[in-house]
């Protein structure tokens, strides 16, 4: 093979010398914004005293709820989701109001001089309590092909089961941030660590009250995201933005790792419950599982999670009747959001969960399971798509063959024969996972490309770098004077 | 914490001075804030990185060059809980110093070549990780490797391209071609050393957690000191107190930092045992002969504590001052019967460790008293000592239940545990119970039933009971073989 091309900003990155928001020199006038975080899960908001807060020597100014100049609405998908609440406090760590000071260590001392009166409400925090309060953001969602109920009463076996799996920190390395420069004429430069440029343009201006082509949005690099910068970072960009644009300086907000993990939303968890049924080779029959998410306090993303986990509640298996329930549902945590796989993880986890119990009620290999279920040319998927070019099977057994299968399960039942206290476990499964937007329009992308008087290049897409090298790859796609020239583009 | 505290007063910098990069630098450093906050808000080096704040992730690992009993150690830190005024006399290597983009160092090149870097936040703390081992050790084997990064988080990469550029790097180098030429140029000047630091009064618009901190230069300094300040919190590596600083936002009046006096930094063979001076880091105990040959137990339970930056600075005597009921060691120190050297400017006095702990995070140390070393009676060949800690993860974690156990020949037999009461104790049940002809099991179970320990995030009330017995099964096999 040959040797790939270095990481463009590899040299940066190794010598230290890549530069990210916040881990650089600070701007003339520049102030730091902390944040007043709730203290109460879920709570009616009776007073919130500033005073002390901006009484205090080096605070510039302290806002909330009444002095955002547009829209207090932070929510993308479903307009439910305040910048700052003015009744009702939906989570612990919910950002109540924002400090301005000319230093950090000031901004934080002063965040601590706010009093919050508040009436406590019961806090939903599971997902059976929601799923009893019927807390759901929308009605429940349906996948159905064939008749389930009818190919289970049919089935030589059915088993029924509940799986769950849990929440999940990203642990992006950088933390939250976002630094705002106010410009002319209501101009605010955002330069901000989001995954989505275009949501932070787009809810800015209506936070403000100004249009969208006020707001500039740069992004350097992230210092990773995997999902926790796709719409976690909105409300962090918008805070720096109405900071810088009430105060006319620069507004630096930047979350300690503490703050981050405290107050963002997470994996969701899932909890599932479903029937299926099989015959004695442990050929799959029917399928029928309820999946529930937990979204937290604000629907985020979890509607579209909650759909690609139902999209790949089946995996790479054929299942001739379907039903796929899935409901999401709202509770007093951080708004549970995207993280790596969008739910896809979660689906796949539950049917292969099932698999397992197959495999043993059976006394089958689990291995065996799975291929004898897996997709073939001309299978239809339970949302009607017709299966071409079908891998899985082969994939599966090149896999176990190139591992040698049998001879390691040989190897971990010897030593778990004789090993009391240790155990060893070992598996193979394929994974499936949908490219592409569910919502399709969103499927399309466009680069902005300038070539300059001198005959260098500058390409402008949305895309982010956040490791993944994407800059390599546009400096790959771009027009071939590139390559004639030889020189890496500017890549923005 | 202090509410009254208002911004606009004045504070006590410390001006210290120290190499970086090459270059002697004579600085004032504002009290007590971290090398990370120093090298970027007042070098405004942004190459090191601040992601956890507390010593968890290695993002803001840099390398320390300091002489130590006749040759010059490189070792790697988390800069974000190492006190920047404890940089005095050292050299400080950033990965600023190390290369260039248009000149990498050999580690910066492997990093590059093998794909070791992604979103590229967490890697100059690898890039610096990775020179303090290269630049300690010819060749270092792949166990080795993995110890010195145990304290590095990357989210990106999955590790493997990063341990294939070390063992690409472990084969083709070796300290002579990793420590650059400007590295070795201030080695002698690190020897001759003789500046003392100054305090310098100035205002700042900041506000610090720590308004004073003192740096005696030796040990009839610090007993003035302590005299000056009896109520002062003292600290040796900080590894505690630094979090306590950056994440709690604890407010210290005065902080006397130990740890850089040459004579507390000793490991001496004396009549009585093993003498530990205050100053002494765990990585220190792991090198030492003495304490390989003697004391294995400890030297492996050093192994499981934090991660190589914070072993680098961490002290025995710190983990013993603060008096944690989970503290690592303490079990193990309990039962090797160990005793401290507490000295003052008036007395010096010895006091064993079992009397030591009074009570949840409570000592028996009075004021004007530091801990000057710890004396560990080195045990007899025969006596089967064992120290076992259970916590989430093998490295970079607390004990949720630790423990340690002393069988003699004669049949005489000492269980300690932390993580189980509001202090390190002993089990009474098992020093009397146990025989050699004793059931482990029952004595187990009743171990189990003498304590209540409480239910926090390391772990449930019944968890740790039933990590009381789990140990004492654990041992069993041991013992028995």
């Amino acid at each position: 093979m040959a040797k790939l091309p270095w990481h463009i900003n590899g040299p940066l990155h190794v010598s230290g010398r890549s530069r990210f928001v916040g881990d650089e020199a600070p701007l003339s006038g520049m102030l730091y914004a902390k944040f007043f975080f709730s203290p109460v899960a879920h709570a009616k908001i009776i007073k919130l005293d500033l005073s002390a807060a901006q009484a205090f020597p080096g605070v510039y100014a302290v806002y909330g709820a009444q002095d955002v100049p547009g829209q207090n609405m932070i929510g993308h998908v479903m307009k439910d989701e305040p910048l700052f609440p003015i009744d009702e406090i939906m989570f612990h760590g919910q950002p109540l109001a924002m400090i301005l000071a000319e230093d950090e260590s000031i901004a934080e001392a002063a965040a601590r001089l706010l009093i919050l009166e508040y009436e406590e409400l019961p806090p939903v925090f599971s997902i059976e309590e929601a799923e009893r309060l019927q807390h759901w953001y929308i009605p429940e969602r349906k996948i159905a092909r064939g008749d389930v109920d009818e190919a289970l009463n049919k089935a030589r076996y059915t088993i029924h089961g509940q799986s769950s799996t849990g929440g999940q920190e990203h642990f992006y390395m950088e933390s939250q941030r976002t630094r705002a420069i106010p410009c002319d004429h209501d101009l605010i430069h955002l330069l901000c660590a989001t995954q989505s440029t275009m949501e932070v343009q787009e809810i800015t201006a209506k936070v403000l009250g100004i249009a969208a082509h006020r707001v500039v949005v740069e992004v350097p690099r992230l210092g990773g995201a995997f999902g926790g910068k796709e719409r976690s970072a909105t409300i962090w960009a918008v805070m720096a933005a109405l900071g810088a644009f009430l105060s006319g300086r620069p507004v630096q907000v930047l979350l300690t790792r503490d703050e981050d993990m405290r107050v963002t939303g997470k994996r969701h968890p899932f909890l599932s419950k479903w029937k299926i049924g099989f015959d004695e080779d442990g050929k799959i029959a029917a399928w029928d599982i309820e999946l529930m998410c937990n979204g937290g306090a604000y629907v985020d993303l979890s509607i579209a999670i909650l759909e690609r986990a139902m999209f790949h509640a089946e995996n790479c298996y054929h299942i001739p009747a379907v039903r796929i329930k899935g409901r999401a549902c709202r509770t007093n945590l951080p708004p549970n959001t995207a993280f790596r796989g969008f739910g896809g993880p979660q689906g796949i986890f539950t049917i292969e969960s099932a698999l397992g119990q197959i495999a043993r009620k059976l006394n089958k290999d689990p291995l065996e399971i799975r291929k004898l279920n897996c997709y073939r040319d001309g299978d239809i998927t339970p949302y009607g798509q017709k299966i071409s070019e079908a891998s899985a099977l082969d994939m599966l057994e090149l896999v176990a063959q190139a591992a040698d299968y049998q001879k390691l399960i040989h190897e971990v039942e010897g030593f778990n024969s004789s090993h009391e206290h240790h155990k060893q476990g070992l598996g193979i499964m394929p994974v499936k996972f949908g490219i592409s937007f569910t919502t399709a329009l969103m499927n399309q992308g466009s680069a902005l490309i300038w070539v300059y008087i001198d005959g260098s290049v500058s390409v402008s897409t949305g895309g982010v770098e956040m490791g993944q090298e994407l800059n390599l790859t546009e400096s790959q796609l771009s027009p071939p004077t590139m390559k004639i020239l030889n020189k890496i583009p500017s890549i923005k | 914490m202090k509410q009254e505290q208002k911004p606009g007063g004045t504070y006590r910098y410390n001006r210290i001075s120290f190499y970086l990069n090459g270059a002697l630098q004579e600085l004032d450093i504002a009290p007590g804030i971290s090398t990370l906050d120093f090298v970027t808000k007042q070098l405004h080096l942004y190459g090191s990185k601040c992601s956890c704040n507390e010593g968890d992730c290695g993002a803001c690992t840099v390398v320390i060059a300091e002489c130590r009993e006749g040759s010059t150690a490189y070792e790697a830190i988390t800069s974000c809980i190492y006190p920047a005024a404890k940089l005095h006399g050292k050299h400080l290597i950033t990965v600023e110093g190390l290369g260039t983009p248009e000149q990498l160092h050999p580690i910066q090149k492997a990093l590059l070549d093998h794909h070791g870097t992604q979103c590229g936040y967490c890697t100059p703390g690898f890039v610096m990780s990775l020179f303090a081992c290269l630049a300690s050790v010819a060749h270092p084997d792949h166990e080795s490797i993995l110890a010195a990064l145990e304290g590095n988080l990357c989210r990106c990469t999955g590790y493997q391209s990063i341990l294939d550029a070390a063992a690409e790097l472990s084969q083709e180098h070796d300290p002579s071609t990793i420590v650059p030429p400007w590295c070795r140029e201030v080695e002698p000047k690190l020897f001759a050393f003789d500046q003392k630091p100054q305090e310098v009064e100035k205002p700042c618009a900041s506000l610090f957690s720590i308004d004073n901190y003192l740096l005696p230069c030796d040990v009839d300094e610090l007993k003035d000191m302590l005299v000056q300040h009896p109520e002062a919190s003292l600290i040796a590596g900080g590894t505690d107190i630094m979090v306590q600083v950056n994440v709690l936002r604890k407010h210290f009046d005065t902080l006397i930092d130990l740890g850089n006096l040459p004579e507390l930094r000793q490991i001496k063979m004396g009549r009585s045992g093993i003498h530990i001076g205050a100053g002494v880091s765990y990585s220190q105990i792991m090198d030492s002969g003495i304490a390989k040959c003697d004391l294995p137990e400890l030297v492996k339970l050093c192994r499981l504590i934090a991660s190589k930056q914070i072993r680098n600075f961490g002290t025995l005597a710190g983990n013993i001052g603060n008096a944690s009921p989970v503290g690592d060691t303490l079990p193990l120190l309990l039962v090797y019967g160990a005793r401290l050297l507490l000295s003052s400017q008036s007395s010096s006095r010895e006091c064993a460790l079992r009397d030591f702990f009074v009570g949840y995070r409570l000592t028996a140390l009075q004021p004007g008293e530091f801990i000057h070393e710890i004396i560990i009676p080195i045990p007899p060949r025969t006596a089967f000592i064992k120290s076992l800690k259970s916590s989430k993860r093998k490295a970079e974690d607390i004990s949720a239940v630790v423990s340690a156990i002393r069988i003699e020949e004669g049949g005489k037999a000492v269980l300690a545990f932390g993580g189980v009461a509001a202090q390190t104790v002993f089990s009474e049940r098992f020093a009397s119970g146990y025989s050699p002809e004793a059931d482990w099991q029952v004595l187990a179970e009743q171990v189990a039933q003498e304590f209540t320990p409480l239910s926090d995030v390391r772990g449930c009330a019944d968890y740790r009971k039933q990590m009381i017995i789990n140990h004492i099964l654990q041992y069993r096999e041991a013992y028995h073989g």
